[in-house]
């Protein structure tokens, strides 16, 4: 930067950016210089207007207390007892991560307690426990519940959505 | 250049920044420490609010944001062995985050397709879940000049909070290319201005 030129936008950027290597000559033009002083207010505003409706759109954005302890419940409710039966089956994140699957096509219809209640069911009526847990057995004992307890059609829903996941 | 009212606020913002980020501190402590079930509640606690956010301020709707939200969190329990670093950890969180939204993006490019620019989107459906309507115009406004790699960039750091080298980790772009980007940004935003106010 020649004596008199006005800043870079990549003069302008380092010497924002890293105060402890600044050239001692950007510091002394922008002393004597209106409009890379005028440059650097704008830019400052321009951050401090992000910043600004940011900060206040924040609040609204963030789910309060009660709404983070609710779905901490509908988690806990949903998961840990799912989690802890397929813990030891081979395979069991892929097994759980089918059967969350699973969980969110019952839930539409039939509600999440009884969605995960029914997983449970079903997977004990299976041997979920043992190593020798069978997908399919699973499926068809789960479809006869939610038949049973939804009506044929989600059973066969649930018959044929499993097979492909 | 600042008036004190200004400042005085900016600490305020800063001091609720360091709060926020020591209860989220200690939570990942706990977790990658204590593990499973005992650490997993406090960092439930520390990030869900976070997390829901994410995805409302890119205009989802509340009960797609908390399934989204659900997701993470299972993925997060289910892998979070593969995490040491603490320092890393927020990083890690996000990208399982934003992967979520990406997927989601997808899954749902269909009403995407409607030839209406994005932001415009993202703007009905946050007055739609109680945004103000106001405030959603101004931001929609400030953010029309960018493009959507800009704007993605000015969400992960004003609106989700996350520091340079977090935003680095996530997009796998060096610190340096996103602290230029945003100055990029902020050098459009005022071009922007200018240009209005000639007009």
């Amino acid at each position: 930067m020649s004596d008199g030129d006005c800043l870079t936008a990549m003069e302008c950027f380092r010497f924002l950016d890293s105060p402890e290597t600044r050239e001692p000559a950007w510091a002394a033009h922008i002393d004597r210089c209106q409009a890379c002083q005028f440059r650097l207010e704008q830019l400052h505003e321009s951050e401090a207007r992000i910043h600004e409706l940011a900060q206040e759109a924040r609040p609204q954005l963030t789910p309060d207390r009660t709404e983070a302890a609710a779905a901490w419940k509908r988690l806990s409710a949903d998961f840990w007892p799912i989690d802890s039966v397929f813990a030891d089956v081979a395979g069991g994140a892929l097994t759980l991560g089918r059967l969350l699957l699973l969980r969110w096509i019952i839930r539409p219809a039939c509600g999440t307690n009884l969605a995960t209640c029914a997983i449970l069911q079903a997977a004990r009526q299976t041997s979920a426990a043992q190593s020798d847990f069978k997908w399919n057995a699973f499926l068809k004992r789960l479809a006869e519940l939610l038949a049973v307890i939804c009506g044929e059609t989600m059973g066969r829903i649930v018959l044929e959505c499993g097979a492909l996941i | 250049m600042h008036t004190r009212q200004e400042s005085r606020s900016n600490i305020r913002v800063n001091q609720d920044r360091v709060d926020t980020d020591q209860l989220e501190w200690l939570a990942i402590r706990s977790f990658l420490e204590q593990g499973a079930k005992c650490g997993f509640e406090s960092l439930f606690e520390a990030f869900y609010p976070r997390v829901v956010r994410f995805f409302r301020t890119r205009g989802l709707d509340r009960e797609t944001c908390e399934d989204l939200a659900q997701n993470v969190f299972l993925s997060v329990f289910r892998s979070a062995r593969h995490v040491r670093d603490p320092l890393r950890f927020r990083a890690w969180l996000f990208r399982i985050v934003r992967n979520e939204w990406l997927q989601h993006r997808r899954r749902s490019a269909a009403s995407m397709r409607s030839g209406r620019p994005e932001s415009m989107a993202d703007l009905e459906n946050l007055s739609a879940t109680g945004f103000s309507p106001h405030l959603a115009t101004e931001i929609d406004a400030l953010l029309r000049p960018l493009t959507e790699d800009e704007r993605e960039i000015v969400r992960l750091h004003f609106f989700d909070g996350l520091l340079y080298r977090e935003i680095a980790e996530l997009l796998d772009i060096a610190v340096g290319t996103v602290k230029w980007k945003i100055f990029q940004i902020k050098l459009k935003l005022v071009e922007s201005k200018t240009e209005m106010a000639g007009a």
